[in-house]
Order: C-alpha cells, then sequence, then structure tokens
C-alpha cells in the first residue's frame, strides 16, 4: 500500500491545463477543451499555475521557442505532450494525466529553470521572449539609477498620457495567454496599466489566405468567440456555458438540432441581458473616441457592441460584419493605441482577425 | 496559559474550517460539477504542497515571500474579534477598527506580491489592488462603524448584545451589503477578481506555484470565511435564536451568508477595474454615508434602546 503515492495521484487527478493551439490545431482545440470540460481539468492562466501543457497542431520556429521558453517557466511535477489531431483523444489525455503522476513520482533536481533561459533572453529585449507572465516587462526598482538588474535594462521615465513622469515599461503580450489568438503578439510601452506605441505581428505567418479558417459554422465560430470574451471579460461561469454550447453546435445531433438551437438562445441571450458585463465593457475600444484618427472609414464600435455582435451571430442570426470591427492587424494596433490592458485584452478578444497561414509542414519544427 | 493557547488554536481552526467551506462552495459554484467539487479546494492544497516553489528573474525575494505569508497571517488575524461561541479570542475596545486594520494591511500585503516577482502582469495586478483597496477601505469603514453606532461601542460582543431586540440588518441593510461587498473586494474575489483577472494572466497570482500560492489562495477565502462570520455577527444577530444552541445558530448564519455570497458573486462577471472603482466612489460611499446618518437619528431617536 504506497500512501504516498495514492495522495499524490489524487491530488494530481485534476490538473491545470495550458492549451497551446499552434495554426492547423484550432478546430481540435474545441474538442480538447470539451474534453477537460468533462473531466473537469481546469484552464491555467499563467505557466506558474499549469500542470500538464497540451500543444496542438505544428508550431513554426518563433512559436515553438516561446513554448520552450514558457514551459522553462513552469514548475514540477509538469508533463507537456503533443496532442494528435487523428489520435484517440481521451487516451492521450489519460496518457499525458500517468506522465504527469510519473513526473512528480521522480525525484530527480530540477531542469533549468526560469532563471536560467530568461537570464539568456534577458539582453535582447527585442525578441519575442514574453510570451505569458511578462517577464520581459523589465521593471526595475524605482531608484532610476541607470545600469541593469541582472541583465535588465532599468525602467525608463517619461510623461504620460495626464503629463505625469512614470516608469514606462517595454512589454510585449503573447504569443500565448489566455483567450488572445495563439501566435499574436502586441509588443508596445506601458506606463501604468496603459499602452502606447502598439505594435501587434503575427509570429510564423504566411500568406496564404485560406489556411487558418475554421471548418464551422458561423454559429459555432461564434459561439467559441463569445468562450472566449467571456473568459477574458471574467466571467468563467458563462465561458463554461459557451462552450457546452459550442461543442452542441459542431456536433452532429440532428435530432437535438432544435435543443441545441434553444440552448444556443439561452446562452446567448444570458450574456446580452447582463447589465453588469454591459456596464462593464461599454464604452471601450470605441473608435469614436482615443487615438483614432479623424475621417477613420469605421463607425462606433465598442467591445459591447462586439458582445451583442457575437451573441446575435451564436443564437443563429444571419453573420453580417460588424461596423468598425478592424481585421487587419494594423488597424487594431490603432484602435488600441492609448488604452489600458483591460481594454486591450477585450478588444482583442472581440476582433475577428483575419487568422494568418500555417507554415508549409516541411518548415515546421515540431516541439 | 494553556487556556490561551488553546483559545488561539480554537479560533485558528475555526478560520480555517471556515475557509475550507468558502472554498467548497466557491468551487461547486464555479465548475457546477454538484457535490463532488467539495473536495477540490483539499486536492488543489495537496497539489500546492507537491509543486516546486517558482522564482523569476531578479525579484525582490524577501518582501514577496513576506507578502505572501502576511495573506493568511491577517486573515486569521482578523478572525481575533469575530465570535467563535459567543466570545471572541482578543477583545479589546475597538475590535472593529482592528477588523479593518486588518483589511488594510492587506493593501501592503498584496500590493508586494505583484511587485515582488519583478513581472509585468503581477505588476498590473498589483496596481489594480491598490486602487481597489483604496475605493473599497472607506465604504468599509463606514459599513462597519455603523454597526458600532446602532451599539454604541466597537466591541464585537457589545454589537452582538445590542441586537437582542432587533437584527442590525433591519435598519442598516445597505451597511450589511456594503460590508460583503467590500470583504470580497478586498479578498479580489468574484466580481471584483480583477487584480487576479484572467486578462493578466492571473495578475498577482501569475507568478506563484507551490506553497506561495496556497498561503495566498487560503488567505483569500479565510478572509471571505471571516468575513461572513463577522456579518452575521455584525447585522444577523450573531448566536440569537430559538430552540438551538447559541453556536449552533452562529454557524447556520454564516453559512447562510457564506452560501448567499458565493451565489451572488459567482452569478456576475468580473467588473472592469475602473468601473468597480467608480462604483466604490460614486455610489456606495455616498451609500454608506447615508445609512451611517440614518442610524445616527434612529440612536438619537432611541430606537436600539
Amino acid at each position: 500500500m504506497d500512501l504516498t503515492g495514492r495522495i499524490r495521484r489524487w491530488a494530481l487527478g485534476r490538473p491545470r491545463v495550458l492549451v497551446i493551439d499552434a495554426p492547423g490545431g484550432e478546430r481540435f482545440r474545441w474538442q480538447l477543451e470539451d474534453e477537460l470540460d468533462r473531466r473537469h481539468w481546469p484552464l491555467a492562466l499563467s505557466p506558474a499555475d499549469t500542470d500538464l501543457a497540451l500543444v496542438l497542431g505544428r508550431p513554426g520556429a518563433q512559436l515553438a521557442a516561446a513554448i520552450e521558453l514558457l514551459w522553462s517557466q513552469v514548475p514540477q511535477p509538469r508533463h507537456r505532450q503533443d496532442i494528435a489531431a487523428d489520435g484517440d483523444l481521451p487516451a492521450q489525455l489519460d496518457a499525458a494525466s500517468v506522465a504527469l503522476v510519473d513526473a512528480a513520482n521522480r525525484t530527480e533536481p530540477v531542469q533549468p529553470g526560469a532563471q536560467t533561459q530568461l537570464g539568456n533572453l534577458g539582453p535582447e529585449p527585442d525578441d519575442v521572449d514574453d510570451e505569458h507572465a511578462g517577464h520581459s516587462g523589465h521593471e526595475g526598482h524605482h531608484m532610476h539609477h541607470g545600469g541593469d538588474v541582472a541583465g535588465l535594462a532599468m525602467a525608463d521615465t517619461a510623461p504620460d498620457r495626464d503629463g505625469l513622469t512614470l516608469d514606462v515599461l517595454r512589454v510585449a503580450l503573447g504569443p500565448v495567454l489566455p483567450g488572445w489568438p495563439t501566435g499574436l503578439v502586441l509588443t508596445g510601452s506601458m506606463q501604468g496599466d496603459v499602452l502606447t506605441g502598439v505594435e501587434l505581428a503575427w509570429v510564423d505567418g504566411s500568406d496564404d489566405p485560406n489556411h487558418g479558417v475554421l471548418q464551422a459554422t458561423p454559429q459555432a465560430v461564434a459561439m467559441d468567440q463569445l468562450a472566449r470574451i467571456l473568459l477574458v471579460a471574467g466571467w468563467p461561469t458563462a465561458a463554461a456555458a459557451a462552450r457546452r454550447a459550442r461543442r452542441d453546435l459542431s456536433g452532429s445531433h440532428p435530432q437535438r438540432a432544435a435543443q441545441t438551437q434553444r440552448a444556443a438562445a439561452r446562452v446567448a441571450s444570458r450574456v446580452r441581458g447582463s447589465r453588469a458585463l454591459r456596464w462593464s465593457v461599454q464604452g471601450i475600444g470605441s473608435t469614436d473616441r482615443g487615438m483614432t484618427p479623424a475621417g477613420s472609414a469605421h463607425a462606433a464600435g465598442d467591445v459591447w457592441g462586439g458582445v451583442r455582435h457575437w451573441c446575435d451571430v451564436a443564437a443563429g442570426g444571419e453573420p453580417v460584419p460588424v461596423a468598425g470591427s478592424p481585421r487587419s492587424l494594423t488597424e487594431a494596433s490603432i484602435l488600441l493605441e492609448g488604452s489600458e490592458l483591460a481594454a486591450a485584452r477585450l478588444v482583442v478578444a472581440t476582433m475577428d482577425l483575419e487568422r494568418p497561414a500555417t507554415r508549409v509542414e516541411t518548415e515546421s519544427t515540431g516541439v | 496559559m494553556w487556556g490561551l493557547w488553546t483559545a488561539v488554536g480554537l479560533v485558528v481552526a475555526a478560520g480555517l474550517g471556515l475557509g475550507l467551506v468558502f472554498a467548497a462552495a466557491d468551487r461547486v459554484a464555479l465548475t457546477g460539477a454538484g457535490p463532488k467539487a467539495l473536495v477540490e479546494p483539499v486536492r488543489s492544497a495537496l497539489r500546492s504542497l507537491l509543486e516546486q516553489r517558482r522564482t523569476t528573474l531578479a525579484p525582490d525575494r524577501l518582501l514577496w515571500r513576506t507578502a505572501c505569508a502576511a495573506v493568511p497571517v491577517l486573515a486569521l488575524l482578523s478572525m481575533a474579534v469575530v465570535p467563535v461561541g459567543d466570545r471572541t479570542l482578543l477583545s479589546t475596545s475597538a475590535d472593529l477598527v482592528w477588523f479593518n486594520a486588518m483589511e488594510a494591511l492587506l493593501w501592503a500585503a498584496v500590493w508586494l506580491i505583484g511587485w515582488g516577482p519583478n513581472a509585468v502582469h503581477s505588476l498590473v495586478g498589483g496596481y489594480r489592488f491598490l486602487a481597489q483597496g483604496v475605493a473599497y477601505e472607506l465604504p468599509l469603514m463606514f459599513a462597519i462603524i455603523t454597526a458600532g453606532l446602532g451599539a454604541g461601542s466597537l466591541r464585537t460582543t457589545d454589537v452582538v448584545a445590542a441586537q437582542s431586540d432587533l437584527w442590525f440588518v433591519v435598519t442598516m441593510p445597505v451597511a450589511f451589503v456594503v460590508f460583503l461587498g467590500s470583504a470580497a473586494a478586498f479578498a479580489f474575489w468574484g466580481p471584483f477578481a480583477a487584480p487576479a483577472g484572467a486578462d493578466i494572466a492571473g495578475g498577482v497570482l501569475s507568478e506563484l506555484s507551490g506553497v506561495e500560492r496556497l498561503l495566498v489562495e487560503a488567505g483569500r477565502v479565510v478572509l471571505l470565511g471571516a468575513s461572513a462570520a463577522m456579518a452575521a455577527a455584525l447585522f444577523l444577530g450573531g448566536g440569537s435564536g430559538p430552540w438551538l444552541p447559541d453556536p449552533v445558530w452562529q454557524l447556520l448564519k454564516t453559512l447562510l451568508v457564506t452560501a448567499v455570497l458565493v451565489g451572488v458573486g459567482r452569478r456576475l462577471p468580473v467588473l472592469r477595474p475602473d468601473r468597480a472603482v467608480e462604483l466604490a466612489w460614486m455610489v456606495l460611499v455616498p451609500a454608506t454615508l447615508l445609512q451611517a446618518l440614518v442610524v445616527a437619528l434612529l440612536v438619537l431617536a432611541g430606537a436600539y434602546g
């Protein structure tokens, strides 16, 4: 009777999972999330609360490097696994769970951790080195005596939008964040939590327009987008309901079609009808205010407008393009200029960005 | 001396027990997995104990680690003035101020948790908590003071005794609601969870693993559990009730408050940080001041005996 072994297995019985959907793995992410929900395995928000890292699809070279760095920040015990789209999903998750317990049973010394990996990247702040927890934010002490700390540059100061002199951090968000389009990287300066000099880019992109498009009904895609928005907006119970509705919508159960539609409409009306959510997200990301150049082609479209749009489509309405919703990264970065971090995350979650194509297979390097 | 240590042990156990109950209820509401989710907090705690402690590049280790340990300590210290079986561990002439002071000290602790690891998301979470702490400190203080005003004393046991005729929640509904809301804000939980929001990858929690994460998470739920017990004492008459012994009534009322708090809190989305702060300054501060004014007039009219 190995009691400690049993306790360990029980304690790790519901691992927190970080899902990394590389290009080509988006559609499969739905099935994986459904299976995780069924098992009550929670989704991780950062490397620190990750037990299992599951990689879908084929990451390109840059994304693979980012995953490598992210992985270096995950505390032991941990396990990383590539999930094959054509394999038996429950069996793969079972295997991952067993491997995690094995990792916990091993008492070998810890792998080179965050310190080493990040230290190597430190002097190159332009690297895509900040996939998750924001370490390249080089926040130093508040004594501005110049120089650097552990290879990191000290934060500069500069006037902010209110004319105060505040610390400026160089930050990079992405390419892997909860509720964030995997592969998108936002770089910019941050003062307090206000972003300026925003630039957006996809890692490992190419120009083929037909890749990365989800093979699913617009209704299911809208429900997925809604789940993403709700996760970022901090409404986990509604996000889980949206994922359940998405599962039913993307499944093929013609005999339950009416029931599925009713459930989808219920989720959409719950979200649309939430006054708290409305009050919380209304007015942000509006193209009317802020730094948008005059004469911009877009009408006012704030995050709440986007939420309503996705709700309409998710409830089975006609997919009409929402006014003012940017599709290109340039438009999006103009919209994000001068926004708070919370607002920027919501705006990105609401946008229906043109996703870049995956690379040709021979060029990609698996993890 | 032996008696004192027993009392301390009892209060710590009560605090941890209330925290566990809160965490279990929260997990049930969050996952929708039914009664099976009740054991999940225990599982998470064990998992945290198995987990390696993390570090980051160039952290302020001393302040970071100290702050993580401070959160549960402060939460348990606030339990010292919460009645457990009709008595409080600490009884001074300013129990209510003590309770409030422990929450105020949380500012420092949570801010340092955000600042310590030298990471962007964590730092933004710390900023959010500072703003939220400032905004909810005043409504919380006014809510607590209102109960003290009605009883004419800042001693918790006096406040409970003053409700023998009429529970304070009847004349102080606003203070009751604001007290619970502010407790949620200080534990950055439910609609006030922006400092640990998913949009900043877990914010102040984003760099915590292992025992540090366990300490902070435990501190949050103990604070919420202690606040539920305090709300029962300050506004729902404490242990008073027919047929059953006082401690049972106290426990039942605390469980009821916990259930309502979890049920309402998990039904709502997180309020965007600037909205949460706006709510405090524009709505809650005037509302609690008005509440205090009404209670003051009632005191003058002799309504509280």
